[in-house]
């Protein structure tokens, strides 16, 4: 009876263990969306330690996170692509950290643009090796857009367009055009700051100058002001002091 | 990494630019008083004075550091400028504009390694006091324990020495004397001082020895907390004087707070010979508890032994009234000359030294001062001009944080309207100096 209980017991200590195994490859696996997937992948690529991660392939990617070339390949289309889900996870990571941050929501503008560069090149210097040797041929020097830059313009969007106090009339020039050009100015502030290894104060200066002159304009309401004037003007009726014939007038007069 | 121009000609171009200005309104109105048969109207005085001082309390809080501690230290401590500017200088002891919150969760994790919200069950990213070279953020240690978190604000020490050879330049200009630049050092190093939290860590240990008790509260350090430039203390919890009489309070809580005031600067008089030398209303609170909580020891001052035992010498030889005492002494004080070629001279800042001096003993003549009587004001206040106004300064470079201190201690008497009983202070004060001669 007591061999019958312990062939019992291993068989059902088999069957765990099998289980177990089975849960594990599940849960390598069960990311549904793909961003979730790209980050496990990384993750996982980060963890296996450092090497020349330029020439890594694909197929050495699969090797060393143990996953299937065919589901790396759903994600990744080429080393790049890896590269690029790896700078746009810092900017996940730090999404998910600033909801930690007290207070947050009522950070200025420039104080949330100025959190981000700082946080972010805290995070980049975590994964320094990676970073030095990836940064400028991956992601600065790069022809295309990268979908990293496209994030960062995501994110610095988010911060305008959640905070309540923006000028009106600041808010109608705030177009894509706009962030992609911050989102690009942030690029190259990070590549500056990764060729000259002395600089970390000398950018973090430059970010927080830059920063409080954005905050500074963005805040300012002249134009909300002038607009309202002119709108008092045309409405009141004053602009039809101001008539062409008037304004030479004027004008040769002066 | 800044929040403020850190660059010398930043710096200067924003002090010659704020100089210029005021300079010019003062030239108009000078101007306008001279085609003005009637006179100047006094509220129009008054608002013209709070208009300037309130554009150069703006420029200069921008600068912070250095620039902003020299203007208050001379608007505050030797009564050059009018009252106006006193009144709008005085926010800067603890409310000049706060940094960048980003700035100051970036400065916490390079200082500590984490972030704050990491660091802190709670962390208040508004600064509750923000003065010249730091700002002051609540929060509470993970143990529970309820803490202030004191940051200093990045690149400050970095402009010490180019504000203060700026300062220096002005005041060789406006004044001849042998001692600027001994001045100037003692002043450098105390702003070298007070930029460095490790020093002031150890005085809060100090402090917190010696005057912790039924009477006094003083902050407990925490180092594993604290690096040279972040500073984290236990909280005191209580009322600025500025508060404290912002609710009118009655006669009876004013006398007590100024009480604890006479008693804590008198009780600093003893072997350590070290002063809180930072005496103004931001920098005490009167407790819930009824204690006198001691906020901020950066600008402590430790004096040898010399110059402490005479400057202590000064209230029983002032008491007795010996001048030959006296010139013995204030020779050694570094206040006369008795080898002087111009005895006229020398005789005239000895009277000059002795009325001043016999003013700030007067208290100790009595069993009950009251610091609201405004002729003892109105006397002290043209005496500390007229001693500023000297064309050559003199004195042991020891004078300049010594008599902060206890000039501080006389204003925020003044402020309070307090009416004290000075005796234990002076049975202290002269059985140390008895014990001191005898010993």
């Amino acid at each position: 009876m007591k061999e019958v209980t312990e062939i019992l017991e291993n068989m059902n200590n088999d069957r765990d263990r099998e289980t177990g195994r089975q849960n594990a490859h599940a849960d390598m696996h069960k990311h549904k969306h793909p961003e979730d997937q790209e980050a496990y992948l990384v993750d996982a690529l980060l963890k296996a330690g450092q090497r020349d991660y330029r020439k890594l392939t694909l197929s050495e990617l699969a090797q060393i996170t143990q996953t299937p070339l065919d589901e790396i390949t759903a994600c990744f289309q080429s080393t790049d692509d890896w590269i690029d889900a790896f700078y746009c996870e810092l900017v996940q990571q730090y999404q998910v950290m600033v909801e930690r941050v007290p207070d947050f929501e009522n950070y200025t503008v420039g104080e949330k643009l100025l959190n981000f560069c700082l946080t972010s090149m805290d995070m980049m210097r975590d994964h320094e090796h990676l970073v030095r040797s990836t940064y400028h041929p991956f992601i600065l020097d790069r022809f295309t857009s990268t979908r990293f830059e496209h994030v960062v313009a995501d994110l610095f969007r988010g911060f305008t367009e959640q905070d309540g106090r923006v000028a009106m009339s600041n808010q109608l020039l705030l177009v894509s055009p706009i962030y992609t050009w911050w989102s690009r100015e942030y690029l190259h502030m990070i590549g500056y700051w990764l060729s000259h290894p002395e600089s970390d104060h000398q950018v973090m200066a430059l970010a927080e100058k830059t920063t409080s002159l954005l905050n500074e304009i963005l805040y300012n309401g002249v134009f909300d002001r002038a607009i309202d004037l002119g709108k008092y003007l045309f409405e009141a009726g004053f602009v039809s002091a101001w008539t062409p014939v008037s304004v030479i007038r004027k004008f040769l007069r002066f | 990494m800044s929040d403020f121009p850190s660059s010398r000609f930043e710096r200067t171009a924003r002090i010659a630019r704020a100089g210029m200005r005021v300079g010019k309104n003062y030239a108009l109105q000078h101007f306008r008083n001279r085609m003005n048969s009637n006179g100047v109207d006094e509220t129009e005085r008054k608002e013209f004075h709070s208009t300037n001082a309130r554009y150069l309390y703006d420029e200069f809080s921008k600068l912070r550091g250095t620039a902003l501690k020299l203007a208050q230290t001379l608007s505050l401590d030797h009564g050059l400028l009018p009252e106006e500017f006193v009144d709008v200088m005085s926010q800067a002891q603890y409310q000049v504009p706060p940094i960048n919150r980003a700035l100051v969760r970036q400065t916490i994790k390079n200082e500590l390694g984490s972030y704050p919200e990491e660091l802190f069950r709670e962390f208040n990213t508004e600064a509750v006091a923000a003065a010249s070279i730091g700002q002051v953020h609540e929060a509470m240690l993970p143990d529970g324990r309820p803490v202030v978190v004191k940051i200093q604000y990045p690149n400050v020490r970095v402009s010490i020495g180019s504000d203060l050879s700026m300062a220096k330049l002005v005041f060789k200009r406006m004044v001849k004397s042998a001692h600027t630049d001994e001045y100037f050092l003692e002043v450098y190093d105390k702003m070298m001082e007070e930029t460095d939290y490790h020093h002031e860590a150890e005085q809060i240990t100090r402090f917190r020895e010696r005057y912790d008790n039924h009477l006094f509260s003083i902050p407990e350090f925490v180092p594993e907390f604290s690096t040279s430039s972040v500073l984290t203390m236990t909280r005191t919890t209580g009322e600025h004087l500025g508060d404290f009489l912002s609710r009118n309070p009655d006669q009876v809580e004013r006398n007590r707070y100024g009480q604890l005031l006479w008693n804590f600067f008198h009780a600093q008089i003893n072997d350590t010979q070290t002063l809180h030398a930072d005496a103004h209303p931001g920098n005490f609170m009167l407790c819930h508890d009824g204690r006198l909580g001691v906020l901020d020891f950066g600008c402590i001052k430790e004096c040898p032994t010399d110059f402490f035992t005479d400057y202590v010498s000064l209230l029983p030889l002032h008491l007795d009234g010996d001048e030959d005492q006296l010139w013995k002494l204030y020779d050694r004080l570094g206040l006369v000359n008795q080898d002087s070629d111009d005895m006229t001279y020398e005789r005239s800042f000895f009277e000059l030294c002795k009325s001043f001096g016999d003013l700030v003993i007067s208290p100790y003549q009595e069993h009950s001062f009251d610091f609201g009587n405004r002729e003892f004001s109105e006397t002290y206040t043209s005496l500390v001009k007229e001693a500023v106004g000297q064309p050559e300064p003199r004195g042991s470079h020891h004078f300049i944080y010594v008599t902060r201190a206890h000039i501080g201690l006389y204003r925020m008497l003044m402020k309070l309207g307090a009416v004290i009983d000075p005796r234990p202070g002076k049975k202290h004060v002269l059985e140390w100096w008895e014990n001191r001669q005898s010993g």
